[in-house]
């Protein structure tokens, strides 16, 4: 069970907590509170030398400063020594011949007492409204520290200190009321000055080139103006205040604390020295001239540091959030290359693909047409994608006859390319079957019909030649009109004669037409890429061109032709895009047949 | 080539003005699967189409598979001469039922 002693116990001990709470056996901490008496006695022993007038007052008093640093750091546990170097403190007061050893006893018992409730309330303070033991990150936790732990806490301090002296007799009573400012600057100026160099230095314990060397330079900038101010009598004290903005900016709390301390010291000692603005019409004027400088000095050194520690960690944050920023593009731009690898090896795969349909595409397409001795054949096709949809074919058929095909499958692509496979085959098949023209025919195109998509169709001229009579019969399934040449130059379209494309109708009776071709005669079939190729006005190549192309090679070879052909279709269409497949087949009855 | 279409009733009418050829039929392909998605009968009115090409007779086949699946009436209207003849001799005339307007063509739908 949780009492109330141990909650209050920890709420007192959180509001006290120092900087180092690591346990200690006692014999540790008579030997920690010696170290800490002794600091007290020597900077106790020390402040004679910065008294003023014959009184030899300080403006300044650093065993304060050191009683508050050591509470801050080590906690209450340190606060015997602090109580007892107070108490050894009042010596120069036996001196004087009123002095007895219990009103000593009793005077300087005050004064510790009222040390030991200046640290507790300056620590109490900081703790309490900053939640730290050092104020140097945070412009408001430095207003905290100077008007909490070093006014408000010297104070208490002062008060139950004069009140002490006066009490039994070491002050008098006209003395009472500055002696009473005087007690308590001191104490407030010592915290503030020395206090904040204990802990700032404490806090950063690490020496390195950087520090030290900014040490070395502010200590003898510091004594440089000093000095200067001495030798020429020049009240040139406002060069402390760059120096003290070099320190705080070059070497941070503990630069501006020990800048603080040095200028404080020397700024102490030329006042003695009676040169200087701060020497007023009388010691206390000078003192208070002098407090007022000093606490100037702190408060604006420690605010400068604390801004530029809020600046530098706003950066850092700003630096972290940029870092995440750049972590998370970095991320996003490796998910996206990962992605566009992935499509790329997709991409690849279907370009694969593409490839060995097209491989295999053309290789179901006949090119060598040496065999057929009575004709001289030549045929190209030349698909607009990478597959296409047109094809050709020639096939031996016996006795001397072959079968000659040309087609163009509605669509492109490889929708069109699988269904120009399947007509081709289909078409072969069923000829080298041995069916009739007719036969032949209403067999392809009922099964295109059945067996196919709905869009898919396909135009297309199959005829049979006599390579001994040039007797050729042929179906044109809504396909494009041939062209037969005659070797004196003319030119002939084969009229269409109203028959759809196959796989549209079923049950249609295809009409058959047939020629003889004579000897030198060429029979020129193409698909509409031809008539159709566009040029860059969007004009066609039209019938017309084509037959005048028939006429000037009608006495050439059927390859002079296509040549003839496909090289105007090339030089019309320059600068476009092929639109369609372009397919010719051309078939001569040679003269010797 | 321009592209008006029109419902009348359960009939839609597609007017189709201008050259029909390779550059602009994959857009009448497209208004044609488009009107043969909705159920009802179709009426083609190409009074005012001046030419059509091999490449740009293919959506009207395509119109005319469709709707024989479909066991829809296909008609064509206003068929010029010219026009008519490429579709007699494309063997395409039999695949629509001709007349010579729209009025006529709806009128004459099986009701």
């Amino acid at each position: 069970m949780l009492d109330r002693t141990t909650l209050r116990k920890s709420a007192f001990s959180r509001l006290f907590e120092p900087a180092d709470t690591r346990p200690r056996s006692l014999a540790a901490w008579i030997f920690l509170n010696i170290i800490v008496l002794a600091a007290y006695s020597v900077a106790g022993l020390v402040v004679v030398l910065f008294g003023i007038g014959p009184a030899k007052i300080s403006p300044i008093y650093p065993p304060a400063g050191i009683a508050v640093a050591a509470t801050f750091l080590l906690g209450p546990r340190i606060l015997p020594a602090v109580f007892l170097g107070q108490f050894c403190n009042g010596f120069p007061l036996l001196s004087l011949p009123q002095t007895t050893l219990s009103m000593y006893a009793l005077a300087n018992s005050g004064t510790g007492v009222g040390s030991i409730l200046e640290a507790l309330i300056a620590l109490g303070v900081l703790r309490a409204l900053a939640g730290t033991w050092h104020p140097f990150d945070r412009a408001r936790n430095v207003v905290i520290f100077l008007v909490g732990s070093c006014l408000a806490a010297a104070c208490v301090g002062g008060t139950i200190g004069t009140l002490s002296l006066w009490a039994f007799g070491f002050v008098p009573n006209d003395e009472l009321a500055e002696t009473f400012v005087t007690f308590i600057l001191a104490d407030a100026a010592g915290i503030a000055v020395f206090g904040a160099l204990i802990l700032a230095w404490y806090r950063e314990p690490r020496l390195n080139l950087h520090i030290v060397a900014h040490a070395v330079v502010i200590l003898i900038a510091t004594a440089a103006i000093a000095l200067l101010e001495t030798w020429l009598r020049y009240p040139i004290d406002y060069l402390y205040l760059p120096l003290l903005l070099f320190a705080g900016f070059r070497a941070g709390p503990r630069g501006v604390t020990l800048a603080a301390a040095a200028i404080t010291i020397a700024a102490i000692l030329v006042t003695i020295a009676g040169i200087g603005p701060f020497v007023g019409k009388t010691d206390a004027e000078s003192i208070l001239l002098l407090e007022v400088f000093v606490a100037v000095i702190t408060f604006t050194g420690l605010l400068l540091v604390a801004v530029r520690a809020q600046q530098l960690e706003a950066e850092a944050a700003l630096q972290a959030y940029n870092a995440m920023l750049e972590q998370r593009v970095s991320e996003r731009t490796a998910e996206v290359a990962q992605k566009n690898r992935l499509l790329e090896e997709k991409q690849a795969r279907i370009d694969d693909d593409l490839h060995t349909a097209r491989i295999l595409q053309e290789s179901i397409l006949p090119t060598d047409f040496s065999a057929y001795t009575g004709a001289g054949i030549a045929a190209s096709m030349r698909p607009a994608l990478e597959v296409g949809g047109d094809f050709y074919d020639v096939f031996p058929l016996g006795d001397g006859r072959l079968g000659l095909v040309i087609a163009d499958v509605s669509g492109k692509g490889m929708a069109a390319a699988f269904f120009m496979a399947v007509t081709r085959t289909l078409l072969r098949g069923t000829a080298l079957a041995g069916a009739s023209l007719a036969e032949c025919i209403a067999h392809v195109n009922r099964t295109l019909c059945r067996e196919n998509p709905i869009d898919m169709f396909v135009t297309a001229l199959y005829a049979e030649l006599d390579e001994r009579t040039g007797a050729v019969n042929f179906v044109n399934a809504g396909h494009c009109e041939p062209i037969v040449t005659a070797p004196n130059g003319t030119a002939r379209l084969l009229r269409r004669s109203g028959n759809p494309p196959l796989g549209v109708i079923a049950d249609r009776v295809f009409a058959e037409h047939s020629l003889i071709l004579a000897p030198g005669e060429m029979l020129f079939l193409y698909t509409d890429g031809v008539t159709e190729a566009a040029n860059q006005a969007g004009e066609f190549f039209r019938v017309p061109r084509l037959v005048d192309i028939a006429q000037r090679c009608a006495d050439r070879s059927p390859h002079d032709l296509m040549l003839a052909v496909t090289d105007s279709v090339d030089r019309f269409s320059v600068g476009t895009m092929q639109a369609d497949d372009i397919t010719c087949l051309v078939v001569r009855r040679n003269l010797a047949a | 080539m321009e592209l008006s279409e029109s419902r009348m009733g359960d009939a839609t009418t597609l007017r189709v003005v201008g050259r029909v050829d390779s550059s602009v039929s994959k857009l009448l392909e497209q208004k044609v699967t488009d009107v043969i998605a909705v159920d009802g009968f179709i009426v083609v009115d190409v009074a005012e189409m001046s030419y059509v090409s091999s490449a740009g007779l293919r959506p009207f086949i395509t119109l005319a598979k469709h709707a024989k699946a479909k066991n829809q009436t296909v008609s064509l209207c206003g068929v010029r001469d010219e026009i008519a003849e490429i579709f007699e001799i494309s063997g395409l005339l039999d695949l629509f039922a001709v007349h010579d307007t729209v009025e006529a063509a709806i009128a004459a739908l099986p009701r």
